[in-house]
C-alpha cells in the first residue's frame, strides 16, 4: 500500500435485494479498509448488507476465495484455470451440458451468457432464481399491472401485503409507515400465514391457514370488488380459488379465514391507488403464478400498482430474459438427466434443499464467488466474483433498469461469469458469439402466459398425517440473507448457530414448550434441530423455519409441477418434539 | 496490579454538573419490524470492542436494547477501573484500555443494556484482538463517525430500514416533536423517567 494514499470513501448500492440500499466502503488505496453503512441515513442497510461489506473485505476471515481444483478420490487437487476447462470439457465427452447460471448476476452477465450458449451447439442456459419467485414473477407479468415507482408510494391509499414482505426487503417497510403516520386511515392488510413482522402491524389480517394464500387471496379480491371467475370450465368449483378443501377440518378453517377476508376485502374496496406488496417464499404455495396474477389484477382494478419484493436483485430481469432468449426454466433443466451440469454462482444444492448425494449426481463443474454446499459437492471448483464486484444493470425498486458500478473490482484471476462460459464455450470449438445488442431491450416488460398447469390440482399434495401441526419456511428478519454469501459472515454465523423455530404460543403450551427450548421438528423427509421461539404473531397449527437453510428446505423437498413447468414446495404436516 | 489499585482519574462528572448530552437516539415501538439491521450494522461497527446494540432474544419481542446515556449513569459509578467514564460532551464511554471485562458495568446498569446474555459471546469473539481480551460491549454512540461529520448518525441509525431508530435532539420530550406513528419510544420514557 501506497503510503500517499489517502483515505477515500467509496459510495455504492447493496446489490443483494432489490431494495437499492446505500453502502459505503472505506478505502486507502487500492485496499479496501471496511464495509460501512453510509454517514448519514439514506434508506438502511439491513444484515444482509452488512454483511457484503464484511464479505467484500479482502482480510476478513469471511472471505475465502476459490482456486481453481478438482476433487479426485476425496483429495482436492489444485489446477490452472486453463486445466480446469479442460477437465470440464472432458467431462461432457462431448455430449450435452446444461449451464446454471445465477438469475440474480447483472443484465450483461446473463445476456452474454445466453449469447455464448446459443452458439455453443452442445449447451443449454437455466437462469437460476427461487422457483417460487420465478412463478410469482410470471403471475404478475402477465396481470398486465404497473409496478410500484418509489415516488408512488406516498400517494396510496391502501396496502395489501401478501408474505413475508418486511423479512424480504426491511426497507420497504418505512414507505408504508411514512404513508400511514401521513393518514392513519390508510388500510393496511396483510395475508401471512408465517406470522412475519408486517402482520403486528396490520389494519385487517386475514387469517390464512399455511398454504392457502390463493384461496384467502380470492376472498378478499371478491369482496373488494373484483370479479373472480373460474380458471377453465373444467376446473371443479373453487379451484380459481385454490387447491380444494383437503379435510373437513379445513372447512372450518376456511370459512373463518373467510369472514377475516371479508373484512380485509371491504377495508380496500374504497381504494383508488390500491398498492400490492408481494414476495414468494420456498415451500409456502403451489400457486404462485396464480397468486400473482389475482394480485395483479386486483391492484390494476384498484387503479394501483404491485410492488414484488424478491431475494435476489435481478430476479425480475432474469424471468425478462427467459421468456425473451428461450433459456431453460429450472424445472425443465433439472429434468435433463443425461446433461453434464455446470453452475455457475447460486447454490443450486442448497436452493433445492439436496443431500449431499443428490448434488454430486451429473455435477461436473460449480463456480462461486465463495464455498458453499453446491461447491462442496462439484468435481471441480472454479472462482467467481461476488455480486457487488459486477458492474452492470439490475431492475431495482419496481423495475426500474438502473446501471450499478462495481463497489470493489472482482480479485484477480477471478474471471467473470461471462468469460468463464466464454472459456468452456470457446474449449467446446465454439467461435465467438456476435456481440449482444444493448440489453435495455430484453429488460422491457413481456406478456409471459400463465402455464395451463396453475393452480396444481389438490391431489399432487402431500397426504396429511396423524400430526396436526403443519410446517411451512419463511424469511427471518433475524438472520436475513442466511444464504449463499452472506452465511460466510460473523454475523450472520453467529444468528444462525441455535436456529429458530417459531411456533404460536398456544401450540407452544399444548406441547408444554417454554421459549428458546431446543426442540427437534420432524417431517417424512427428514428433521429439524432448533430452539423455539415463540411468535404471537403466528397461527396456531404452523410451525414456521428459516427458508434460507438447506436443511430446512429438505423437510418439505420441492417436486415438478405438472407439465414439467415449474418446481412447487408445499407445506407438510410435522410433530414437534422436546429435546432435555 | 489488582483493579481496586488503578490511580482513580478524576471523573467528568467529579465536582461539576454532568454535561448535558445534545442527542440520544429513541426507539419508535411502533416501527420496529425486527430485523436486526441496528444490532449487525453495530457488531461489524470496526471502530468498536463489540456490538453495544444487542437484541432482546428472551420474550416474545425482538427489540434493539440500547444504551441510555443516563444523566447519573449506575455503571460510571461501579466500575473499579474508571473504564466507563462520561466525557465532555456528556456521553457515557467504555476506555479500551481500561476496561479488565469483570461485568461490574454489565450488573449496575438498571436496564439491562450492558448485559452479558446480551453482549456475551459477541462481545468475547470482535474483542480477541483487543488488548485485554475481555472487554465489556458499551455504545459511545459511533463517535468515530459523528467526530468526522456532525451531520452523522450513529451506525444504528443510519441502518434502519423501517425508520424506528432516531437520532435526536434531547429537548424536554414535550416540547420535541418526534413524529412517532403513535408517540411510544423507548428513549423518551427514559429520559424523563430517570434523568428528570
Amino acid at each position: 500500500m501506497s503510503s500517499s494514499a489517502a483515505t477515500a470513501e467509496a459510495a455504492g448500492l447493496c446489490t443483494l435485494c432489490p431494495g437499492a440500499c446505500a453502502m459505503q466502503l472505506a478505502r486507502h488505496g487500492d485496499f479496501m479498509l471496511r464495509g460501512e453503512v453510509p454517514l448519514t441515513n439514506r434508506g438502511g442497510l439491513c444484515p444482509r448488507g452488512s454483511a457484503l461489506g464484511e464479505v467484500l473485505d479482502p482480510p476478513s476471515a469471511a472471505r475465502r476465495i476459490l482456486v481453481p481444483q478438482a476433487r479426485d478420490d476425496g483429495r482436492s487437487v489444485l489446477l490452472s484455470f486453463p486445466d480446469a476447462v479442460e477437465r470440464v470439457i472432458q467431462a461432457t465427452a462431448g455430449g450435452e451440458i446444461t449451464v446454471f447460471l445465477d438469475g440474480n448476476l447483472p443484465a450483461e452477465q446473463l445476456q452474454a451468457a445466453a449469447a455464448w450458449t446459443a452458439a455453443w451447439r452442445n449447451a443449454d442456459l437455466c437462469l437460476m432464481i427461487e422457483p417460487a419467485e420465478r412463478d410469482l414473477l410470471i403471475g404478475l407479468e402477465s396481470s398486465g399491472a404497473p409496478y410500484l415507482e418509489p415516488s408512488a408510494w406516498a400517494g396510496c391509499d391502501g396496502f395489501l401485503l401478501i408474505g413475508g414482505v418486511f423479512e424480504a426487503n426491511p426497507t420497504c417497510s418505512r414507505r408504508i409507515f411514512e404513508r400511514r403516520k401521513s393518514d392513519r386511515k390508510v388500510p393496511l392488510v396483510v395475508i401471512d400465514p408465517g406470522g412475519g413482522a408486517a402482520c403486528k402491524f396490520a389494519s385487517h389480517r386475514a387469517a390464512c391457514p399455511p398454504g392457502r394464500e390463493l384461496a384467502v387471496l380470492s376472498a378478499v379480491a371478491a369482496a373488494a370488488g373484483l370479479a373472480i371467475e373460474p380458471a377453465s370450465p373444467d376446473a371443479p368449483a373453487g379451484r380459481a380459488c385454490g387447491p380444494a378443501v383437503r379435510r373437513s377440518e379445513d372447512s372450518e378453517v376456511l370459512a373463518e379465514a373467510t369472514l377475516t377476508a371479508k373484512a380485509a376485502g371491504a377495508a380496500l374496496k374504497s381504494c383508488s391507488r390500491l398498492a400490492v406488496v408481494v414476495t414468494a417464499e420456498y415451500g409456502r404455495s403451489a400457486d404462485w403464478a396464480a397468486i400473482g396474477c389475482l394480485a395483479g389484477r386486483l391492484a390494476k382494478a384498484r387503479g394501483g400498482s404491485v410492488a414484488p419484493q424478491t431475494s435476489g436483485a435481478n430476479a425480475l430481469a432474469a424471468v425478462r430474459i427467459e421468456h425473451r432468449l428461450g433459456t431453460l426454466p429450472l424445472a425443465k433443466a433439472l429434468l435433463r438427466n443425461g446433461d453434464v451440469r455446470v453452475v455457475l454462482g447460486g447454490d443450486l444444492a442448497a436452493l433445492l434443499g439436496w443431500t449431499q448425494e443428490q448434488g454430486t449426481r451429473g455435477l461436473a463443474a460449480a463456480a462461486a464467488a465463495l464455498p458453499n454446499r453446491t461447491t462442496q459437492a462439484a468435481r471441480i471448483v472454479l472462482p467467481m466474483p461476488l455480486p457487488a464486484e459486477l458492474s452492470g444493470t439490475y431492475l431495482l425498486e419496481g423495475s426500474r433498469a438502473v446501471t450499478v458500478g462495481a463497489l470493489v473490482p472482482p480479485p484477480a484471476a477471478v474471471p467473470t461469469p461471462e468469460e468463464l462460459l466464454g472459456a468452456f464455450a470457446r474449449r467446446g470449438g465454439t467461435a465467438a458469439p456476435r456481440p449482444p445488442a444493448d440489453v435495455s431491450g430484453l429488460l422491457d416488460r413481456c406478456d409471459c402466459p400463465l402455464p395451463a398447469a396453475w393452480p396444481i390440482p389438490p391431489g399432487d399434495a402431500e397426504p396429511p398425517g396423524d400430526e396436526d401441526l403443519t410446517l411451512l419456511l419463511a424469511r427471518q428478519g433475524f438472520n436475513a440473507g442466511t444464504g449463499e454469501i452472506t452465511a460466510h459472515a460473523s454475523y450472520q454465523t453467529i444468528a444462525r448457530a441455535e436456529p429458530d423455530v417459531r411456533l404460536a404460543p398456544a401450540d407452544a403450551h399444548r406441547l408444554g414448550l417454554r421459549n428458546l427450548q431446543p426442540v427437534l421438528v420432524r417431517s417424512r423427509h427428514g428433521q429439524f434441530r432448533g430452539r423455539a421461539k415463540l411468535c404471537p404473531t403466528l397461527a396456531a397449527g404452523a410451525v414456521v423455519l428459516d427458508e434460507a437453510l438447506c436443511e430446512a428446505r429438505r423437510l418439505l423437498p420441492c417436486r415438478l409441477a405438472p407439465g414439467g413447468e415449474g418446481l412447487v414446495a408445499l407445506p407438510v404436516p410435522v410433530t414437534v418434539e422436546v429435546l432435555p | 496490579m489488582s483493579p481496586t489499585s488503578v490511580p482513580r482519574a478524576p471523573s467528568a462528572g467529579a465536582g461539576a454538573p454532568p454535561p448535558a448530552i445534545e442527542k440520544r437516539i429513541v426507539l419508535d415501538l411502533d416501527r420496529c419490524i425486527e430485523c436486526n439491521s441496528c444490532a449487525a450494522a453495530c457488531f461489524l461497527n470496526p471502530a468498536g470492542a463489540g456490538p453495544a446494540v444487542a437484541p432482546a432474544r428472551a420474550g416474545a419481542a425482538l427489540l434493539p436494547m440500547l444504551c441510555r446515556q443516563c444523566a447519573s449513569p449506575a455503571c460510571v459509578d461501579a466500575c473499579p477501573v474508571e473504564a466507563m467514564v462520561r466525557d465532555d460532551r456528556g456521553v457515557v464511554r467504555r476506555r479500551a484500555f481500561r476496561c479488565i471485562g469483570c461485568g461490574s458495568c454489565s450488573r449496575a446498569c438498571p436496564f439491562g443494556v450492558l448485559g452479558e446474555e446480551l453482549g456475551g459471546l459477541r462481545t468475547f469473539l470482535r474483542s480477541k484482538d483487543a488488548f485485554s481480551g475481555r472487554l465489556m460491549a458499551k455504545c459511545d454512540l459511533c463517535q468515530d463517525r459523528l467526530a468526522a461529520d456532525p451531520r452523522a448518525e450513529p451506525r444504528c441509525v443510519a441502518a434502519c430500514p423501517s425508520g424506528a431508530l432516531r437520532f435526536v435532539e434531547t429537548a424536554p420530550p414535550a416540547a420535541q416533536d418526534l413524529d412517532l406513528l403513535g408517540g411510544r419510544t423507548v428513549g423518551q420514557d427514559l429520559f424523563a423517567r430517570r434523568t428528570r
